[in-house]
This record gives structure tokens, sequence and C-alpha cells, in this order.
């Protein structure tokens, strides 16, 4: 079985499956905490718009990805924080907008085919140097990035006033995490696909939270389980023949029930534990 | 020498006037008490001294006046009325308390905005013995591994005032602290204030409902609804029936009432 690590095409997908997973996880918690779980789902959406107007242009299709889902991000940073709309509406007509834009564009365009699959559920095997290239420069800077202003971050989804006055500039922290996280969500569409970027944001984070008091062992437990799921996801598709996306969501899916079966069994043996004691005291 | 100058200050939102034609001016090592009945516009008149709220006229913080003063907001410990955080936020008590560090360091990194004796920088502890001390001072040491969205209402509130603590800052303001708190807790809290005045000189700013504890830890009481009705020392305030009249259906007068009736 180990010797398909010796493969080129293996090792670049474990490559940049490795740095996508991390990066989308590191991103995802913040996401999660404050209460946006869909918004990489959005963007993934009017990143399908900028796709599409690649294919229409001849033009690299994620470079015109990241150019309209940076400016659909900004957009909703700017109205959160001048009309009240709730976010989920926000996030709703994003959404929307961004298929029903794709979707126009690909019929003038009459480039309705096999192409527009490979980024609606991600090819990761068929990496390219170019994209491979692309992946490591702008993971490995959006992970840094992450780390250096992970405290900022935090004080920000806390309380932004609170963070406000403690001297943090949150209207430009927020345009960049905005920015940063248009980046992270593009380069991830190349490993599972817009339908499922949100999964790499939200379920490592799911699992994660089950596991730990703390935010540095959050922080720290889903990048870990991000890795395993994009490794284990990838090695079992290879081996039985099935689509690479679907698999590493199925494998955090996987990680995510056995947490809640662990914690289930701790907390039924930590309360037998309590109930022992009592009853050794009242002896 | 004043720590806090507030000149006709007005607040308008949606059209509708909240605060109007406030002046108001806080002394070093003064603990001025707020009163004023729901809806007066003490929370807003906080945020609006912080910047948080737009407002017309002049607030000066340490001599910082209007957009100068936000770079010396740090400087400033707030505690709102309202703080909720999800139960499954990852987040333990200790390293929430940690975040009261971003304060600490911009202030020692910008000590020299604010006159010396305001802040001293020169006690140079850890971050962490900080944060230890902060979390002894409130009574929270034996909770700090927990989650902090499965404290208690009174918990989370000296929670968040370790986190202030943290790094010390020459002026707090408390909206409503007491509002959350049993007994034990707020008497602990007004000995924790007292101390803080006492033994720091820390300038404190506080609005409460309850006049009976407000009028043990003032030194000063201004009362507000929408305006400033009356600023002065606590017994001018406690002296003036007319200034009790105004407010006789508020929340205040009958707290007035129910301590005259107890100390009959």
């Amino acid at each position: 079985m180990f010797d398909i690590l010796t493969y080129g095409f293996i090792q670049r997908a474990l490559l940049t499956g490795v740095i996508i997973g991390v990066a989308c996880s590191m991103l995802g918690l913040f996401l999660v905490l404050r209460r946006y779980s869909l918004f990489g789902d959005a963007l993934a959406h009017t990143a399908l718009t900028g796709i599409a107007m690649g294919i229409f242009l001849n033009v690299y299709p994620l470079l015109i990805a990241l150019v309209t889902s940076t400016l659909a991000s900004l957009g909703i940073a700017k109205l959160r924080s001048s009309i009240k709309i709730q976010g989920d509406v926000l996030i709703a007509i994003l959404l929307i907008a961004g298929v029903a834009s794709a979707v126009v564009l690909l019929s003038i365009s009459k480039s309705m085919n096999v192409s527009i699959l490979s980024y609606l559920f991600g090819s990761i095997l068929l990496i390219s140097s170019e994209d491979i290239l692309v992946v490591l420069i702008a993971g490995l800077a959006a992970i840094a990035s992450i780390i250096v202003y992970r405290d900022k971050l935090l004080h920000i989804t806390i309380d932004e006033d609170q963070a406000r006055i403690s001297g943090i500039s949150v209207g430009v922290m927020n345009y960049f995490f905005m920015v940063l996280a248009s980046i992270i969500i593009i380069i991830a569409i190349r490993l599972v696909g817009i339908l499922l970027v949100s999964s790499l944001i939200v379920l490592p984070n799911v699992a994660a939270m089950m596991l730990g008091a703390g935010f540095k062992r959050t922080l720290l437990a889903s990048p870990c389980i991000a890795v395993a799921s994009v490794i284990m996801g990838i090695l079992i598709s290879y081996n039985l023949d099935i689509a690479v996306s679907g698999m590493i969501v199925m494998m955090n899916l996987i990680i995510i029930a056995g947490i809640v079966m662990y914690t289930k069994v701790r907390s039924k043996g930590k309360s037998k534990d309590n109930y022992n004691d009592m009853v050794v005291k009242q002896v | 020498m004043s720590i806090l100058d507030i000149n006709t200050l007005r607040v308008v939102r949606n059209g509708i006037t909240i605060l109007d034609g406030i002046d108001l001016s806080v002394d070093e090592s003064d603990i001025l008490g707020i009163l004023g009945p729901n809806g007066a516009g003490k929370t807003t008149l906080f945020r609006a001294i912080l910047a948080l709220e737009k407002h017309d006229g002049y607030v000066s913080i340490f001599n910082y006046t209007n957009e100068d003063r936000i770079k010396v907001l740090p400087f400033v410990g707030y505690i709102p009325q309202r703080f909720s955080i999800d139960s499954n936020f990852p987040i333990t008590v200790k390293e929430y308390v940690s975040t009261g560090l971003t304060a600490l360091k911009y202030m020692r990194k910008n000590s020299a905005l604010i006159r010396r004796h305001w802040f001293s920088s020169s006690k140079m502890k850890s971050d962490e013995s900080v944060v230890i001390e902060a979390l002894n001072t409130v009574g929270l040491i034996d909770l700090k591994d927990r989650r902090l969205g499965v404290l208690s209402g009174g918990e989370l509130q000296r929670a968040m005032l370790a986190k202030v603590l943290v790094s010390r800052p020459p002026l707090l303001i408390l909206d409503e602290p007491f509002t959350a708190l049993d007994a034990e807790s707020q008497s602990m809290l007004y000995e924790l204030l007292k101390m803080l005045n006492e033994d720091m000189h820390i300038t404190i700013l506080i609005a409460a409902h309850d006049l009976m504890l407000l009028m043990k830890l003032a030194k000063s009481i201004a009362c507000i609804n929408k305006r400033l009705y009356f600023h002065g020392s606590k017994d001018e305030c406690l002296s003036n029936d007319l200034l009790l009249k105004f407010y006789s259906e508020s929340a205040m007068h009958m707290h007035m009432k129910e301590h005259n009736m107890a100390s009959e």
C-alpha cells in the first residue's frame, strides 16, 4: 500500500492537501466562532463567478476567482458595518448571486462542460506544478499571518469593542481577515472543490472544540484533525478509486463521530467515578 | 487635575436624542457615581466617552481631545453591563484574562503619552505573573482552567474585572457592575473597587441602580436622564430634595424609600 507514496502525483497531492487543510482549519476556527460558518461557502460560490469569467476570457480562472471573492468578502465587511443586515442573510444573498452570475456567464460562453466539474468537486490528484507553487506561497503566507495575528483575531472574536479600546485597529484587522479568507478559500477549491470548501473550514473545528477547554489547544488540535483526514482521505480514495474530495470529508465526519462517542463514554465513566466517590464518602 | 473632561456632549441615534448638553469633569482619584433610571443614557454616555458611539461636543481623556483620545483608550479599563459568550467557545478563564495583556503591552510601549504618575511602567513583571495576580485578586484562581462560557454571571463579571486589572488602567469605567451579582459578590466587588481607588489611585466612573451601594462607594455623584441634572459631591446630592423628586418614579427613589424604611 505504501509504495503509492513514491508516486509524484500522490506526493504533490499530499503536500498541497496538508497545507490547504491546515490553512482552512485555522481560518475556520475564527469563522466558526464569529458565527460565519457558511461564509466560506458564500465566498467559494462567488469564486465560481470568477472561474466562469476566467474560462470566458481565457485567463487563469483561479486568479479571476481570487479577485471576485476578495471583492465579495470586502463587500460583506463593508455592508456588515454600514447597514443592519443579519450576517446569515448577507451570506445567502452572496451565495445565490455567485452561482447565478456564474451560470449566466457559463451559458453565454457555452462552456458548461467537464472543466467546471473539477472546480465544483476538486481535483487534487491532477494538480499542476503552477498550482502547487500558488498553493505553497499563498497557503504558507496565510498560515504564518494567522499565527502572527492570532491574539488580535481572538480578541476581536470575543468582543470587538474591547479589542478597539485595547488599541487594536479592528477595522483594518477585519478587512485583512476577509482578504486572508478569500485567498485560503480559493486555494482550497483545488483540493475539495467549491461545493465542499466549508467542510474544511467547519468540520475540523467542530471536532477540535469538542476536545479541549482552551483556545490554544483548539487552535493546535484543529489543524491536526484536518491533516489526518486529508492524508487518510487521499490515500484511501486512491486505493479504492473513489473521489478524493468526498473521501476527505467522510474521514472528517468519522473523526467527529469518534470524538462524540469518546466524550460520551468518558463523561459516563466520570459520572460513575463521582457516584462511587460519593458512596465512599457517605460510608 | 482632571482625567476626564466632557463638554456639551450630544448623542443622537436614528433621529432620537439620547444625550444632550452633558458637561462633566472627573478629577484624579475620584469615584464618580452616575445615577439615572433605565434608558437615561448611562451606557451611551460611557460608549461615547470611549469613542464607540458617534457624538457631538468634546471628550478629553488624559488631556487628549476627540479623535486624539483614540491613542490613550488602552489606558482606560471598561467593564460593560452585558457581556455574553457561548458556552462552547473554546477559551479558558486564564486565556480570557490574558487578553488584557494587549492593553498592558500598549501601555508599556506608549507610557510617554500620559503623565508619569498615572501609569508607571517601571514594575516590569512577567506576563504570566501579572495574569495570575489578577486572577488571585478577583478570587478566580481555582477556576482558571475552566471554560469561560460555563461561569456564572457573577464569576463572568469577576473575570472581566480580572482582564481589566491585568493592565491596571488609571481610569476604570464600570457599567452597572452590581446588577448581576449576589450580595456576597457585591460586597467583594465593593471592597475591591475601594482598594483600587485608595491604594492604586485608580479613578473610577461607575453607573448603578443601587443607590445604597453607590452612595457608600462614590465620592461624587452625577444624575443623568438624557441631560445632566446634578453633578457635585455626595453630601450635596443627598440633601437635594428637588433632585430626588426628578426621579420620583425611578428605581432609584424606590431604593431610597427602602433605605429610609430600613433605617427607621
